[in-house]
């Protein structure tokens, strides 16, 4: 199962070039945008005034490539059903747990680029443990917000992307050392931004992603979809 | 056997308007109309694709509702989509795909695309349409299906393969158990190999049921134009006034007017003066 899902992913997604989709335009809208925090960040005649944010190119990059990558991944490989799947020997409970798979599958693959990235920047860019933990929390959550259904868009999902991605990044803040009382507070506050905000969003949106798979998993209306 | 009864459906504007239909086993049934006529929307229906308004579909006397896998097990189709993954090689597909059959074999497959000379790696979206339909009949063929169902293949498909494909068709349907449903445009080689008509026309079925039913019912008299008035009206479907003479489709009635050359029509003849004769409104004869 595994096999067939890994040759899903690699060969169904999305065929045409990315920038030629309303959706690669947004891509490419929020890619530009993300690049924002570093052109502040080295922009000298700028930086001074944001004296908390540490100088660190590779560390940045790292951050924002792999989240981008994952995004990436998210809009050109929608769960979805190619119209084969419909004419072949499944009923509707079957094409429900291939999709749910598909699903898992596609965001465990997500969370593993997360992982790797977290682990890079822990040893090698000496990020703070707290802010691993929270870039950790917040990017496994940002790997499950997958693309379902290709006609819907749902803001929800594009908001709380947008927001897992620049919490994630305002994380740096913390200095890699001993953390002060300031920084203490900076911590609670993220965890908290985290439970309260990011996790009840996240958990409407997993619910709707649910609702969608079961929604495509019919014949009719993953066809017409 | 397919049995359609009492099917609505609509799409939007376009709606399927009350279709009936059977489908016996072993035998070939040309599904034919002009653009926009359902033929499509007969197909998806068929298999499983759209659900009906109203109506009742059964196959085998199993319905989509209760008994879905059991059904798609013996449906094989060939559709214009292009169904297969365009990154992956022919052979690749087969084995993707025909792993939720029970009954895909594999070395018929991979005999099927030799016999239809598509060789090598090259992945399935790099191929001609022509062999992208081939590779999907082949594969149709190789899950063994009772009824093959087949929208617009032969287009797309050069003449010396035309023949090899009726051949096929014609040894699929031999042994009497399973059943070939044709949608086509090309209704020449339907004239020669269908057993079965389903003629259709803006949602409504026009004409159900076999072949030489349909050739005793109908008749195309040809002469000049001053006979035909002599046909009550409800009897022409459709007429084309020429200068010298005139051609019409009527129902066929004990006597026809003297004078006039009477001749069985072919499917072609049938759809292109039936739908020349649309303001009529008498025409649904089953």
């Amino acid at each position: 199962m595994i096999r067939k899902l890994l040759s899903d992913y690699i060969h169904t997604g999305k065929n045409t070039p990315i920038i030629n989709t309303k959706r690669g335009r947004v891509a490419g809208a929020l890619a530009w945008l993300s690049m924002l925090p570093l052109w502040f960040n080295y922009n000298p005649a700028i930086s001074k005034y944001i004296t908390g944010i540490k100088n660190d190119v590779i560390r940045d990059m790292i951050l924002l490539l792999f989240f981008f990558f994952v995004f990436l991944s998210q809009i050109k490989h929608p769960v979805k059903l190619e119209k084969m799947y419909y004419l072949c020997p499944m009923d509707e409970i079957e094409r429900r747990i291939y999709l749910k798979n598909a699903y898992i599958f596609k965001s465990c693959l997500h969370s593993f680029l997360i992982l790797i990235m977290c682990l890079i920047l822990y040893l090698m860019c000496r990020v703070n443990f707290f802010a691993i933990l929270y870039i950790l929390i917040d990017g496994m959550m940002y790997s499950f917000l997958c693309d379902v259904r290709e006609r819907k868009c749902m803001i929800r999902v594009w908001v709380i992307r947008f927001l897992s991605f620049w919490s994630a990044y305002l994380q740096f803040v913390l200095p890699s050392e001993k953390l002060e009382r300031g920084d203490l507070i900076w911590v609670i506050g993220s965890f908290i931004f985290l439970l309260l905000i990011e996790l009840p969003m996240f958990i409407r949106t997993i619910k709707s992603i649910r609702k969608d798979i079961q929604f495509i998993a019919t014949c009719e209306e993953g066809y017409i979809c | 056997m397919i049995v359609f009864s009492g099917i609505n459906k609509g799409l939007g504007r376009f709606e399927l308007k009350d279709i009936s239909f059977n489908l016996p086993e072993g035998c070939i049934c040309g599904l034919v109309g002009r653009n926009g006529a359902g033929k499509t929307t007969i197909l998806n229906l068929l298999l499983g694709l759209l659900k009906p308004d109203r109506g009742e579909m059964t196959i085998d006397g199993m319905s989509y509702a209760q008994d879905e896998k059991r059904i798609r097990e013996l449906l094989g189709c060939v559709l214009v989509d292009e169904l297969f993954i365009p990154q992956l090689p022919p052979e690749d597909n087969g084995d993707h795909f025909g792993y939720f059959y029970k009954s895909y074999d594999k070395e018929s497959y991979v005999h099927y695309l030799e016999q239809f000379k598509i060789t090598g790696r090259k992945s399935f979206g790099k191929l001609s349409k022509g062999q992208k339909l081939k590779c999907q009949f082949a594969f149709a063929l190789s899950t063994k299906p009772k009824y093959l169902i087949l929208d617009e293949p032969t287009a797309n498909f050069d003449p010396e393969f035309r023949e090899d494909f009726w051949k096929l068709i014609k040894e699929f349907i031999n042994d009497g158990t399973r059943s070939v449903l044709l949608a086509t445009h090309l209704t020449d080689d339907l004239d020669r190999m269908a057993d079965e008509l389903i003629f259709l026309d803006k949602g409504q079925t026009i004409y159900t049921g076999d072949m030489e039913n349909f050739r005793e019912h109908y008749r195309i008299l040809s002469g000049e134009r001053y006979l035909f008035n002599k046909i009550p009206k409800q009897y022409v479907l459709g007429m084309e006034e020429g200068k010298y003479s005139s051609r019409a489709l009527v129902v066929k009635k004990r006597s026809l007017p003297e004078g006039l050359t009477s001749m069985s029509p072919t499917i072609e003849d049938f759809m292109y003066l039936y739908t020349r004769g649309d303001k009529n409104d008498q025409k649904t004869f089953k």
